[in-house]
Parts: C-alpha cells; structure tokens; sequence
C-alpha cells in the first residue's frame, strides 16, 4: 500500500460520521416513540419500570457505542490510520449528530401527532397514581416538568444540557474503539 | 492527574442534587437532564444520596466510579499500566471490552428471570468496565512532550 492510500480522507470520515449519527438518532428516537406508544396504550402498571424504561435501557447503550462503532467503520472503510484526537473528534461530531436528528425527529412527530405529548403525561399520571405512598405535590411537580419537557424551549434545553454528557460518553468509546483498531499515527 | 480531576468532578456531578438541596427537586433538574441521554436512572435502580435520588443509576454510578479511580490509579501508578500494556498491547482495552460484554448478559439475563440483579451488584459490574476503559485509553490523557 503507497503513502497516498493512507492519507487522511476527512470527506469520507465525515460522511461515515454523518449516517452513524443519523442511525442511531433515528433509532434512539424511534425507540423512545415507540415505547411512548406504548406506555399510553397499556395498563398502568405502578412500577417505574414500564416499557419507556426498557426502551431507556436500549437507547443508553445505542448512544453510547455509536462513537465505538464509528471510529470501527472509518478505520476499516476510509482509514486505517487514527490518532487518539481524530478518534476524539469523532466522538463529538456523532454526538452532536445524534442530538440534532433526535430533536428534529421529536419534534416533526410532537407535529404529525399532537396528542402524544397529552397521552404520555395522562399515562404517567396514571402510573404514579397506582405507586403507593407517592404524594400529590409529586405528581403535580412531575406533569408540570412533562409538560415544560414537551415544548421547544424543553426540548432545547434538554438536548443542549444532556449533549455536554452524550459527547464525554462518545469520546470515551472513541478513544476504546482507536485504540482497538486503528493503526498508530507516528507523525 | 487533570484527567483524574475531570472525572472526579464527574463523578461529584453523579451524586446528583442531594449534594446540596435538601428537598428533592423535579424531574428536569439539570442533574437528571445531564445525564439523561446515557442514563435512564429510573428510581428503583438508583442509589439515593442524602435521601435525593442520585443523577445516574447504580450502574452508571459504578462505570462513573471506574473511570475516576482508573484516572487515578494511572495518574498515581503510571508503572503498573505502563507493564501491562508493554506486556500485551490491548490487553486492558479487550478487558474494557468485555466488561461491556458482561453487562450486556447481565442486564439479558435479568430481564429473562434468569437471575436477579441488585443495586450493588450492577454498580460493581459497572465499576469494573469503567476502571478498564479509562486505563485502557489513558495514554489519550498523556501531555505532548
């Protein structure tokens, strides 16, 4: 292999970047939807663990490795050759990606359908009503949080304030997957 | 040793409002939000500090955890990484990696009925891959020279 076949192809890193990210923001988001969907639809069970949490459990670790598994696609398909800065820069770019495609995606949806946003919080009313010993000032307290969570400042702030994390967690599983599987840049 | 403060200072933040309110706060508390995009921290899975849920769950708190001593330990004993690492390139990295592994079969596993898992013993899971992913990647952390 020539000097050339190694150079660094930013352009092809970045569209690797790019479709990760939109991978496992779609999936998150679709994810977190969906076991939504389901909270409104079942019983109220009383116990925290419903089907949003178990959703919850899947999507920590989607967007957690998404860094991991990118930085895997970029050493094997664009280049082999990675340093630990590169492979941090990865890190940063899929989490932002995957938290500008999941507020995106939220909030088409929050429009296609109004009345998830209503649902959900009737439904977790209704499931804290059925857990013992939760007083009333509590789930007052946690619709009034819903509710502000459900708009567009909410959601903003939300993303904003849980990217700062999500980006740490990439870089994290960046730096593991340079050190898995990219060869070491001596320059 | 600033990577061992950034992750302490991390992990100060896991601890969540309990540090310093007395009543527990709502939902959306910049704690909870901070960490929610890794974390689901449901109550019944999460460790109470000063009787205020803490920001991320016993898991989480364990690989929170790993990842400050595992700075430290570096940070301190530069040595023992330096051997292991010398001795077998990525030997430390794999381990992070099956860490991860064993959490995975360990959350399947509990969701099956196959066992039941406990707060302490989902947080030492998680202390375990912590400390090895972050002394498997902390030359990232080294100063250039």
């Amino acid at each position: 292999m020539t000097d050339q076949e190694f150079a660094p192809s930013t352009g092809s890193s970045f569209s690797v970047i790019l479709l990760y990210g939109l991978i496992f923001g779609i999936l998150s988001t679709v994810l977190q939807i969906a076991m939504g969907y389901v909270q409104i639809n079942s019983e109220p069970s009383g116990s925290f663990f419903g089907p949003t949490a178990i959703g919850g459990v899947v999507v920590c670790f989607l967007t957690a490795f998404a860094g991991f598994l990118a930085v895997r696609a970029i050493v094997k398909e664009v280049n082999p050759v990675m340093s630990f800065g590169q492979g941090s820069l990865v890190g940063v770019q899929i989490a932002l990606v995957i938290t500008v495609t999941s507020v995106a995606l939220s909030q088409v949806w929050y429009l296609i359908d109004p009345g998830y946003a209503d649902g959900f919080i009737e439904s977790t009313i209704a499931n804290m009503e059925k857990m013992p010993g939760v007083p009333d000032e509590a789930i007052d307290s946690t619709v009034e949080s819903l509710q502000k969570q459900f708009t567009l400042t909410g959601v903003l702030q939300t993303a904003a304030i849980s990217a700062v994390v999500l980006i740490i967690v990439n870089v994290l599983t960046s730096l593991l997957a340079v050190k898995l599987f990219a060869q070491k840049d001596e320059f | 040793m600033l990577a061992a403060g950034f992750f302490t200072l991390l992990w100060i933040f896991t601890l969540g409002p309990g540090l310093y309110l007395p009543e527990p706060p709502r939902v959306n508390h910049w704690h909870y939000v901070a960490f929610s995009a890794v974390c689901h921290a449901l109550p019944e899975r999460t460790y109470l500090y000063d009787g205020i849920q803490m920001a991320v769950n016993s898991r989480c708190f364990g690989i929170f955890s790993g990842l400050m001593w595992g700075a430290w330990l570096h940070a301190l004993i530069p040595i023992f990484a330096g051997w292991l690492e010398n001795s077998r390139p990525k030997r430390l990295a794999w381990m992070a990696l099956g860490w991860f592994a064993i959490q995975v079969i360990d959350v399947a596993g509990n969701q099956l009925g196959l066992w039941t898992n406990t707060l302490d013993s989902r947080a030492f899971l998680g202390f375990g891959f912590g400390l090895f992913l972050l002394y498997s990647i902390q030359e990232a952390f080294r100063l250039p020279t």
